[in-house]
C-alpha cells in the first residue's frame, strides 16, 4: 500500500505537459537576451517561471538515530506561532520591502519591518524564549559578522577536528553560521528539550533567494564556514523561503532531529553539500532548488533506518524523510545519500548533474548501512551528463585557494567519483523500489546498480550485504519531451550480483529495454538467460557478481579532486557521447545548458571592505543583537543591489527560469566559456 | 590454478594498462610477488568476485602489523639477491614500512621467499573519509652484478585500504583537502 502523500501535488509537482514546458526552456535556444538586476531579475524570472510554465559521505561526530517519535512539522502562520521575532537588515529591507509586487505581502513585510528587533540570524534564534517561535527574515542579504571566527573568542580553542555537540552548544559558531541547538547537552538523550524545540525561520521576500544567508571567503582565501544553518537535535525545525550559498561544506545541515520540514529553499554554490540531513527522522524537503554543488544537492544520509528489518520493498507506510517537488541540477551529484535509509523521493526533477540520484554503502561510521528502502516515484531524472571532473578538476581549477576557485559563478568540484552521464545509481543498496520515473537523455546509463562489499565500509562480516531486492519497474526509458526520442546510453547496468533484483515492464522510446546484459545469468530456470530478471519470477538468484563489468569500480575509486584527479584505469570522468539515435530538441542549446552562466555576488551584506581576517574588516558585531530602528517602507533606498556585475539568481521556480533564460541566450555574449585547463 | 592465471592476467593488464595510466612498469621479468598477507590483522577480506580480486584492509589508526610478502624467482639464469622490499611504495600511505626481516635474501631461479614486514597504519591525517589507497605491487630492489635495481612487482590481488572517517582518525580535522598530504611530499 503505498504511503499516504504528506503534501498535495498541485503547487510543487507539474504534470507532465508542465514540466516539459520546463525541459523546454532549459534546453532551448532563442536569440535574446536578459538585462535586469537583482531583485528586478529576481521578479522577472519569477513572471518568467510562471507564465512559461516552469554527488558520500561526510565526516562528522559519532551519531545516533532519534526515538522516531516525533512528528513532521507543517509551515506555522504567525498566527500560530507561539513567539515572533524579526529580523531585517535596516539599510535593505525597507526598500527591498518596498520593491514586493505582491500588495498583501509588501504590507505583511511592512507590518514586520515595524518589529524588526535584530540584524542578525543568529542572534534572533539566541533571542527566543519559547517553543514554537516563528522568526521571521525580512529581505536581504545575511552575512552574520558576529559568528565569524575573529569575532568569537570562543573559536580559539577549537582545533578543527570533530565537532561535539557539547561544542555546538557553547560555541556553534566553530563551524556555523547559524546554529539551532535544541538539546540540553547536560542530559543523555538526544531528545530537544529547550526554547528552540519547533523553531521556524521563514524568509518573507517573494522567493526565496530574496532573503540569503551567504558565506564566502576569508581574506586569506578560505571559507567562512563550514555550515550556513545547522539544526542539531532541534526537533520541529522549520526552514522556508530562504537561499544558503557559498559554504565548504553544507548550506543547510539537520543533524539527529527528528521532524523538520525544508519549505522551498535554494542552496547552491557549495563545496559539498547542498542540503544534508543526517541521523535524523520525520523529514520533509519540498520545493527546493539545488544548484552548483561539489558533492550533491539534496543527501538525506544516514536516514533513520526505519524498514531496517522490513523484509518488503518498496511501497511501505513508513518512510524517515519526503522529498518531493525539488529541482536538483548543475551539482556533481543530484541527490547522494550514503545510508540513505527510507527516503520517498517523487515528483522531482534531477537534471543537467554529472549523476542524478546516488545512493550508496560505501562509507564507515554511518548509522543504518547498508542503505535501504528508497522510493522513487514519478521523477524526471534526465541530461545528467556535465562533465566537471574534466572541466574543473583535471583542469586545474579546484586547486589553489577556494576563493580562487569561482565557485561563486558555478565552479563545481566533486568531492566524489562517480560515472559521469548516470541518471541513478545505486552503489550497494537493498529493497529499493524505482518505479514509474521518466528516465531519459543520461548518455553513460540510466540506471546503474553494483554491489558494494561491506569490507569497503570497514565492516568484516558478510560480504554480500548489499544489492538485494531491488525493484525496477514502470519506468519509461528514452522518453523525452515532445514525443522526442533520447535514449540514455544503457538503460540498466547491473554487475549481476545479488538476489531479488528484478526489471519489468520498464518502456523504452527505441521499442526495447537496452542492459549491459552479455553473459548467461543464472536465474534458478534450467537454462541461463541473458536478459536482467524480472519481478514475477522472484528477482535474481546470484549471490557473486560479474567481475568484468565490476573493473571500473576500484581504480575509479582512487579518485581525489586534487592529488588523483584522473584515476589510472578509471573511465568514468570521459566525456559520455550522446547516443546515435538521440533526437535534439529544435533549437536546443547544450552547451548554454550545461554551462550556464550564473554569479553569486559575494559583496553584498558587506561594509565596504568588509572581509572577515582583513584588516579593518571582520565585522565588529556592533549592535549584534541590539535592537534595530524600526523601518518603513518609504525610506526609499535602492531596491536593487548595489553590485554592478549581473546577478542571476538560483532558485525554484526563478532559478530555474534563471537557466532557461540562460539557455536563450544561446551564444550571446553572457555565456560562459569553457575553461581552458589551467595548466 | 586460479591464482596463476589470476597473476597473469592482471600482470598482463598492469603491463598493458601502465604507459597510458602512468603506473610504474615491472622491469623485472625475473620476480613475482604472491598475494599480501596480514597474519594476525583480522580486519582483513578477500573479495573473490570483486573485479579481478581484492584484498580489503580495515584501517586501525596507529596499530601496528606484520604483513608478508611472498616473493618467487620465476626467470632463468642468474640468482638474484633481494636487498629491500617496500610493499606499500604510496609516499605518505595509510600503511607505512617500519622494518623488514629476512633480508638479503639470494633467490636461484625457481626459489621463493616470504618477506616479513613490521607496518604501522597511519597518515591517516592526510586524507578525506572518501581517500582510498590501492596498493598494486610492491618496490623490490636487487642487487646483482650490474648494481642495485629496483623495479615494482605487481600483485596477483590488489590490496585496498580505505581511509578511516574522522572518528577513527584522531588526528585528522576537518580540512578535507589533499593540500597537506601533496605539501608534505614536496618536502
Amino acid at each position: 500500500m503505498p504511503p499516504e502523500r504528506k503534501t498535495d501535488r498541485g503547487p510543487l509537482a507539474e504534470d507532465r505537459g508542465r514540466w516539459a514546458e520546463t525541459w523546454r526552456t532549459v534546453v532551448a535556444r532563442q536569440g535574446r537576451g536578459i538585462v535586469a538586476r537583482g531583485l528586478v531579475l529576481v521578479a522577472a524570472l519569477a513572471m518568467t517561471a510562471v507564465t512559461a510554465g516552469p554527488a558520500a559521505a561526510h565526516e562528522e561526530r559519532a551519531s545516533q538515530f532519534p526515538s522516531g517519535d516525533g512528528t513532521t512539522p507543517e509551515l506555522r502562520t504567525i498566527g500560530e506561532a507561539a513567539d515572533v521575532i524579526v529580523v531585517c537588515k535596516d539599510d535593505v529591507s525597507p526598500g527591498r520591502i518596498a520593491a514586493i509586487s505582491d500588495p498583501q505581502l509588501r504590507a505583511f513585510n511592512q507590518r514586520l519591518l515595524a518589529d524588526c528587533a535584530h540584524e542578525h540570524i543568529q542572534a534572533a534564534v539566541d533571542a527566543v524564549e519559547v517553543q514554537g517561535t516563528n522568526i521571521y527574515v525580512l529581505p536581504g542579504v545575511y552575512r552574520e559578522q558576529p559568528s565569524w571566527d575573529e569575532n568569537s573568542p570562543c573559536t580559539e580553542e577549537y582545533d578543527d577536528g570533530v565537532v561535539e555537540y557539547d561544542l555546538i552548544v557553547s560555541c556553534g559558531e566553530v563551524i556555523n553560521l547559524v546554529t539551532v541547538a535544541g538539546d540540553d547537552p547536560d542530559d543523555d538523550d538526544i531528545v530537544c528539550d529547550n526554547q528552540l524545540c519547533d523553531l521556524q525561520i521563514e524568509g518573507t521576500g517573494e522567493a526565496p533567494e530574496d532573503t540569503a544567508l551567504r558565506g564566502g571567503f576569508k581574506a586569506d582565501g578560505s571559507w567562512i564556514k563550514h555550515n550556513g544553518v545547522k539544526a542539531d537535535r532541534a526537533d520541529g525545525f522549520v526552514l522556508s523561503n530562504m537561499a544558503f550559498q557559498v559554504f565548504r561544506e553544507n548550506a543547510i545541515y539537520v543533524h539527529e532531529t527528528d521532524g523538520y520540514l525544508l519549505d522551498r529553499v535554494v542552496a547552491s554554490h557549495n563545496d559539498l553539500y547542498g542540503i544534508l540531513t543526517f541521523t535524523s527522522d520525520h523529514g520533509l524537503i519540498r520545493g527546493c532548488d539545488t544548484a552548483f554543488n561539489g558533492d550533491s544537492g539534496i543527501y538525506p544520509g544516514s536516514a533513520a533506518d526505519v524498514n531496517a528489518d522490513n523484509p518488503e520493498t518498496a511501497p511501505l507506510t513508513r518512510y524517515a524523510v519526503e522529498v518531493t517537488g525539488c529541482r536538483s541540477h548543475h551539482n556533481a551529484l543530484g541527490f547522494s545519500g550514503s545510508a540513505g535509509n527510507s527516503v520517498w523521493f517523487h515528483d522531482n526533477d534531477v537534471f543537467l548533474n554529472a549523476a542524478g540520484y546516488v545512493t550508496d554503502s560505501f562509507v564507515p561510521n554511518h548509522p543504518g548501512m547498508p542503505q535501504d528502502h528508497a522510493f522513487l516515484e514519478d521523477n524526471r531524472l534526465y541530461l545528467n551528463n556535465v562533465n566537471y571532473f574534466a572541466e574543473y578538476v583535471q583542469a586545474g581549477r579546484c586547486g589553489g585557494d577556494p576563493a580562487d576557485r569561482g565557485y561563486e559563478t558555478g565552479t563545481v568540484c566533486p568531492a566524489f567519483p562517480v560515472p559521469v552521464g548516470t541518471g541513478v545509481m545505486i552503489a550497494g543498496g537493498n529493497h529499493n523500489l524505482i518505479r514509474d520515473n521518466d528516465i531519459f537523455d543520461n548518455w553513460r546509463q540510466g540506471v546503474m546498480q553494483f554491489w558494494v562489499p561491506s569490507a569497503i565500509r570497514d565492516e568484516f562480516e558478510d560480504q554480500f550485504d548489499t544489492s538485494n531486492a531491488n525493484h525496477y519497474t514502470g519506468n519509461r526509458m528514452g522518453f523525452g519531451p515532445d514525443d522526442l526520442v533520447q535514449p540514455n546510453g544503457t538503460d540498466f547496468w547491473w554487475d549481476d550480483q545479488g538476489t531479488g533484483n528484478c526489471w519489468q515492464d520498464n518502456t523504452s522510446a527505441t521499442g526495447e529495454i537496452t542492459t549491459n546484459a552479455t553473459v548467461p545469468i543464472d536465474t534458478g530456470g534450467e537454462v541461463p538467460v541473458t536478459e536482467f530478471p524480472d519481478c514475477d519470477s522472484g528477482g535474481s538468484v546470484t549471490p557473486v557478481g560479474n567481475a568484468v563489468k565490476s573493473a571500473q569500480l576500484v581504480p575509479c575509486a582512487t579518485y581525489d579532486r586534487e592529488d588523483q584527479p584522473a584515476p589510472p584505469l578509471c573511465d568514468w570522468f570521459d566525456d559520455p557521447e550522446a547516443p546515435a539515435s538521440r533526437e535534439a530538441a529544435e533549437g536546443e542549446d547544450l552547451e548554454a545548458a550545461f554551462w550556464p552562466t550564473v554569479a553569486i555576488d559575494l559583496s553584498e551584506g558587506l561594509e565596504d571592505g568588509e572581509t572577515p581576517g582583513a584588516p579593518g574588516g571582520g565585522g565588529d558585531g556592533a549592535g549584534d543583537d541590539g535592537a534595530v530602528a524600526g523601518g518603513s517602507a518609504d525610506e526609499g533606498l535602492d531596491p536593487v543591489p548595489a553590485a554592478a556585475e549581473r546577478v542571476l539568481p538560483v532558485t525554484g521556480a526563478a532559478g530555474l527560469a534563471g537557466l532557461a533564460a540562460v539557455a536563450l541566450l544561446g551564444a550571446g555574449a553572457l555565456r560562459r566559456r569553457r575553461h581552458a585547463p589551467l595548466g | 590454478m586460479r591464482c596463476t592465471t589470476v597473476l597473469a592476467s592482471v600482470v598482463g593488464a598492469v603491463l598493458l594498462a601502465a604507459p597510458a595510466a602512468g603506473l610504474p612498469l615491472a622491469a623485472s621479468p625475473a620476480l613475482e610477488a604472491g598475494d599480501l598477507r596480514f597474519p594476525g590483522h583480522d580486519r582483513v577480506a578477500h573479495l573473490d568476485a570483486y573485479r579481478e580480486p581484492i584484498t580489503a584492509v580495515g584501517y586501525v589508526h596507529g596499530v601496528g602489523a606484520t604483513v608478508e610478502v611472498p616473493l618467487q624467482h620465476v626467470g632463468g639464469g642468474a640468482a638474484v639477491t633481494v636487498t629491500a622490499v617496500d610493499p606499500f611504495p604510496e609516499l605518505l600511505g595509510m600503511l607505512e614500512v617500519e622494518a623488514v626481516s629476512g633480508l638479503p635474501a639470494r633467490l636461484e631461479p625457481g626459489e621463493a621467499t616470504v618477506v616479513s614486514v613490521r607496518a604501522r597504519f597511519g597518515n591517516c591525517r592526510y586524507y578525506t573519509e572518501r581517500a582510498v589507497n590501492v596498493f598494486r605491487g610492491a618496490d623490490v630492489t636487487l642487487e646483482g652484478g650490474a648494481g642495485a635495481t629496483t623495479v615494482t612487482t605487481p600483485y596477483p590481488t590488489e590490496v585496498v585500504l580505505r581511509s578511516p572517517t574522522i572518528l577513527g582518525c584522531p588526528d585528522r580535522v576537518l580540512d578535507r583537502s589533499a593540500r597537506q598530504r601533496m605539501l608534505a611530499r614536496d618536502e
